[in-house]
C-alpha cells in the first residue's frame, strides 16, 4: 500500500490540529483544551493525511523566508513613519460632508492599505509571530482610531462636552441629581470619571478624553482574543477576526462614554463565560424534551442549538468561584453605569443558558434581579418620566423609522455617507451569513456564535432608543459577525492554495477598509470641534449669570461642559424643556428665517428668565446643513435675521462662534 | 526560576511600586504632568493586578483583560459607594483603593511563598 506524504501549509496544519483534537479517542487534554469525542460527534469525519515533519520544523525556513519575515517585521514601522509624516499634509478646515476622507492625503490611505496587506501576508506565513502581530495591531489601532486625536484641535463630538459637564458636576458637588439628566440615574462611569479627574489633578476630562478611542480599542483586544479562542483553536482565524473587528467598528461608540467602556466589560463577561463556563461536552442533548416527529426541522434546530461546544478549558473549583465573582462584580459596574448594556448582557447570557451553551443557569436570573433592583430603587426619577418609552412593547416600525428611514436625510454628501453605512452593515452581515452557512455545511456547531450575533437585534425590535438602537445592535453583534467573516475565506474550497487565500483576504480587508474610512470618518465635519468654538462656549459660561437661558441655534455645539444645574439649555430643534408643552416645531421658522416665532416663544415660555443668550457655532451650522435637509444658506439667513431683528445684540464673536444676547423689549444695547 | 515565574514575581512588586509612585506624585509632589499618568496607570491596572494573579490563570492576555476589567469595576464600586453614602472624597477613596491593592499584594506574596 502506498502512503502519500503531503506537505501542508501552516494553516492546514492548524486545521489538522483541530481535527486531530476532534479525533482523539475519548477525552484527551492537549495543551489547555479539553476535548471530548462525544461532544463533537456531529463534526464530519475528515480524511486524515499524514503530516510531513518538515512542515512544522523551524529550521526548514529558507534564507528567503527569513528575509521576508524580517521585512514583514520592519514594514509596519516604515508605514507608520510615512503615516505620521502624511498627517502634516492634512488641512482639516477643507473637510466637506464626506468627512475626513475628503482631506486625507493619498499617502495616508496608502500606508493603511500597505499595513493591512502586510498583515494578511504575515498571518499566513508558516509560523505565526505573535510579537509581530502585536506590533501590527498596535499600529493599526493608532492609525485608524488615533488620527482624529492627532489632527484635531479639541476633543471631538458634542456628547464628550456633555459628559465633561456631568463629570464636573460630580467633582464640584460630590452628589448626583437625577432630575438634571437621565445619566445621573446610572452614575458609575461619571463618578469614576470625576474621581480620576480630581486625583489626577486635571480641571476637566477634556485633557484625556480625546485619547479614549485608542485606549478603548486596545482594551477590546483582550476579550476579543478570549472570545475567539473559545470559538476555535485556529489562531489565524482568531487574529484575522480581531483585525476585521477593527476594520468594521465604524459605529464610533468608543468615544469617552459609558457605552464605550461597558462594551469592553460586556465582551469580558461573555468571554469569561464562554472560556470557562461552557456546558460540559459530556452533557449531550437534553433528553427531557421530546421532539415531535411531525416537525423534523425543529428537532434538528433544537439539536443544533443545544449541541455542546467541543472546546472547553479545565478549571479548578477555586478558580471557578473567583471567576464567577469577577463576572458579578463587572456586571454590577455595568448595571450602574449604563442603561442599555445590562440588557444586551442579560439577553446574551440568557440565550446561552437557554440553549445550554453556558452552565451557570442562575446567572441571567441574578443579572435580571440586579438590573431591576437598580432601575426600581435608584433610577425612579428617570422611570417616572420615561415609563411609557421603556415599557411600550414591540416597536419594530418605530425602530425602523427612527433607526433607518429618518437617518437617510440631509444633503447629498451626508446621504451618501448614510447609505454607505447601511451598505457596509449589510455587507458585514451578508458576509457573516455566508461564512456561517459554509461552516454549517462543514459540520461546525456554531450555535454559540449565531446566538451572540442575533440576540442584540431583539432589543432593536423592542426599543428604538432614540434612533440609535441599530447602531448598538450592530456593535454588540459585531464580534460574532467578524468571526464568521474571518472563517469565510478559510472555508472556501476554491482557496486551497495559501497565496490565493492571502490575496482573497487582502481584497476583503481592503474592501472593508474602504467602507470603514467612509463610514467611520463620514460625520467628522459635524463632530470636529475647533478651539474657537470651545473658546466661544467658555466665554458664554463666563458671562452668563446663573439661571440664564442658553439657546442653541441647532444641535452639535460643544457646550454643557460646566455648571449643569445653573443654566437652562435648549436648542431650536428641541426648544421645549417641558414635556407638557407638547412638540414645538421651528422648522418653518428656521427654513424661512422667521425670527418672530422664536422671539414670541422665548417671551412666552421663559418670561422669568433674566438673561437669554443665543449661540451660533461652526459645528451647529455643519449639522444644520448636512443633516437637517435645509438649504445651506438658511442657517446664515437665520443668524442674519436674528442679528437684525432688534431683539438680539451680538456680544461675542470669533470665526467659529457668535453669542447674541436677547433684549426682551427690543431696541439696541 | 523560569522566565514565567520571574514575570509573576515582578508583577507582585509592580503594585507596591505603583502605590509608592501614586503617594509621591499625589500627596508629596502634586501638580506635575506625571501625576495624571501615574493615577491613570494606578486606577486602570493596580486593583486588578493585586487580585487577578491570585486566580493563577497563567495566560498573559487573559490576565491582562481581567486586570483592566476588575480594576475599573472595583474603582467604580468603591467610588459609587462613597457617592451614595454622601462621603464623596476622592482622596479618601484613593486611600481605600491603595489599601485594597496592598492587601491583594500581601495575599499574592503569601500564595507565592506557600507554592515555593
Amino acid at each position: 500500500m502506498r502512503v502519500r506524504l503531503t506537505k501542508f501549509s501552516a494553516e492546514q496544519e492548524q486545521d489538522l490540529h483541530d481535527i486531530s483534537l476532534i479525533n482523539t479517542a475519548n477525552t484527551s487534554i492537549i495543551g489547555t483544551a479539553m476535548i471530548d469525542k462525544h461532544a463533537i460527534a456531529d463534526i464530519p469525519t475528515i480524511h486524515m493525511p499524514i503530516l510531513s515533519k518538515t512542515a512544522v520544523d523551524q529550521e526548514s525556513l529558507t534564507q528567503l523566508d527569513t528575509l521576508i519575515d524580517t521585512a514583514l517585521y520592519l514594514a509596519p514601522f516604515g508605514a507608520f513613519l510615512a503615516w505620521c509624516l502624511s498627517l502634516q499634509a492634512i488641512n482639516i478646515r477643507q473637510m466637506n460632508d464626506l468627512g475626513l476622507v475628503s482631506v486625507f492625503p493619498p499617502l495616508l490611505l496608502g500606508t493603511i492599505v500597505f499595513i493591512t496587506a502586510c498583515f494578511c501576508i504575515l498571518l499566513y506565513r508558516k509560523r505565526i509571530r505573535i510579537s509581530a502581530l502585536c506590533v501590527y495591531f498596535a499600529l493599526l489601532i493608532i492609525m485608524l482610531y488615533g488620527v482624529n486625536t492627532l489632527i484635531e484641535e479639541m476633543p471631538r463630538f458634542a456628547s464628550v462636552y456633555k459628559h465633561a459637564g456631568y463629570t464636573e458636576y460630580i467633582m464640584r458637588t460630590g452628589t448626583v441629581d437625577p432630575t438634571l439628566t437621565a445619566y445621573f440615574s446610572w452614575p458609575g462611569f461619571f463618578s469614576l470619571s470625576a474621581f480620576i479627574t480630581k486625583i489626577a489633578g486635571y480641571l476637566d476630562i477634556l485633557n484625556f478624553a480625546t485619547w479614549a478611542p485608542i485606549f478603548y480599542n486596545i482594551f477590546y483586544f483582550g476579550p476579543l482574543y478570549m472570545l475567539f479562542t473559545s470559538f476555535t483553536n485556529n489562531k489565524r482565524i482568531v487574529y484575522l477576526a480581531i483585525w476585521l473587528f477593527y476594520l468594521t467598528n465604524w459605529v464610533g461608540q468608543d468615544y469617552y462614554s459609558p457605552q464605550g467602556l461597558c462594551f469592553f466589560l460586556y465582551l469580558t463577561m461573555i468571554a469569561i463565560l464562554l472560556k470557562w463556563f461552557k456546558t460540559s461536552p459530556h452533557a449531550g442533548p437534553n433528553s427531557s424534551v421530546r421532539c415531535s416527529p411531525k416537525l423534523p426541522f425543529l428537532t434538528g434546530l433544537y439539536r443544533w442549538l443545544t449541541a455542546p461546544d467541543p472546546l472547553t478549558e479545565p478549571l479548578q473549583l477555586r478558580q471557578r468561584y473567583t471567576l464567577i465573582v469577577c463576572v458579578i462584580v463587572i456586571f454590577a459596574f455595568v448595571v450602574f453605569s449604563h442603561q442599555l448594556t445590562p440588557f444586551f448582557t442579560i439577553l446574551s447570557v440568557f440565550a446561552l443558558v437557554l440553549c445550554r451553551r453556558c452552565s451557570l443557569w442562575w446567572l441571567p436570573l441574578l443579572m435580571t434581579v440586579m438590573t431591576v433592583l437598580w432601575i426600581v430603587f435608584m433610577s425612579q426619577s428617570f422611570l417616572a418620566g420615561h415609563a411609557s418609552d421603556v415599557f411600550s412593547g414591540f416597536q419594530l416600525s418605530t425602530s425602523l423609522s427612527e433607526n433607518v428611514t429618518s437617518r437617510v436625510a440631509g444633503d447629498a454628501q451626508h446621504l451618501f455617507i448614510t447609505r454607505m453605512r447601511l451598505v457596509m452593515s449589510l455587507f458585514v452581515w451578508g458576509c457573516a451569513c455566508v461564512g456561517g452557512f459554509l461552516r454549517w455545511r462543514r459540520g461546525y456547531q456554531d450555535a454559540t456564535i449565531i446566538l451572540l450575533a442575533l440576540t442584540p437585534f431583539l432589543l432593536f425590535v423592542i426599543q428604538p432608543y432614540g434612533g440609535e438602537m441599530l447602531l448598538r445592535a450592530y456593535l454588540f453583534s459585531q464580534p460574532s459577525m467578524v468571526f464568521l467573516i474571518a472563517t469565510l475565506l478559510h472555508d472556501v474550497p476554491l482557496l486551497k492554495k495559501n497565496s490565493w487565500r492571502v490575496a482573497a483576504n487582502i481584497c476583503l480587508c481592503l474592501l472593508l477598509l474602504g467602507g470603514f474610512c467612509l463610514t467611520r470618518y463620514g460625520n467628522e465635519n459635524m463632530d470636529y470641534m475647533t478651539n474657537d468654538e470651545v473658546a466661544g462656549v467658555r466665554h458664554l459660561y463666563s458671562i452668563a449669570p446663573a439661571h440664564s437661558l442658553l439657546l442653541g441655534a441647532w444641535d452639535g455645539a460643544p457646550w454643557q461642559q460646566q455648571d449643569l444645574e445653573k443654566y437652562v439649555t435648549a436648542t431650536l430643534p428641541r426648544p421645549s424643556l417641558h414635556p407638557q408643552d407638547g412638540a414645538v416645531d421651528f422648522s418653518h421658522a428656521i427654513a424661512t428665517g422667521d425670527t418672530n416665532s422664536i422671539i414670541k416663544y422665548i417671551q412666552f415660555r421663559y418670561p422669568k428668565q433674566g438673561n437669554v443668550y443665543m449661540l451660533f457655532t461652526r459645528s451647529q451650522k455643519v449639522m444644520f446643513t448636512s443633516m437637517a435637509g435645509f438649504p445651506p444658506s438658511a442657517f446664515d439667513h437665520l443668524e442674519n435675521n436674528i442679528a437684525t431683528s432688534g431683539h438680539f445684540t451680538l456680544i461675542y464673536s470669533n470665526p467659529d462662534a457668535r453669542i447674541y444676547q436677547f433684549l426682551p423689549q427690543g431696541g439696541t444695547r | 526560576m523560569t522566565s514565567r515565574s520571574l514575570l509573576h514575581w515582578l508583577w507582585l512588586f509592580v503594585v507596591p511600586l505603583s502605590v509608592a509612585m501614586v503617594i509621591f506624585f499625589t500627596f508629596i509632589n502634586p501638580g506635575t504632568p506625571v501625576q495624571g499618568i501615574t493615577i491613570l496607570w494606578f486606577v486602570t491596572f493596580c486593583p486588578g493586578m493585586s487580585l487577578v494573579p491570585l486566580f493563577q490563570l497563567k495566560h498573559f492576555i487573559i490576565e491582562a483583560t481581567l486586570i483592566i476589567a476588575m480594576s475599573l469595576s472595583i474603582d467604580a464600586i468603591v467610588v459609587v459607594i462613597s457617592l451614595y453614602s454622601r462621603h464623596w472624597s476622592p482622596f479618601t477613596t484613593l486611600w481605600v483603593l491603595i489599601t485594597l491593592c496592598l492587601i491583594g499584594s500581601l495575599l499574592q506574596l503569601r500564595q507565592r511563598l506557600a507554592n515555593m
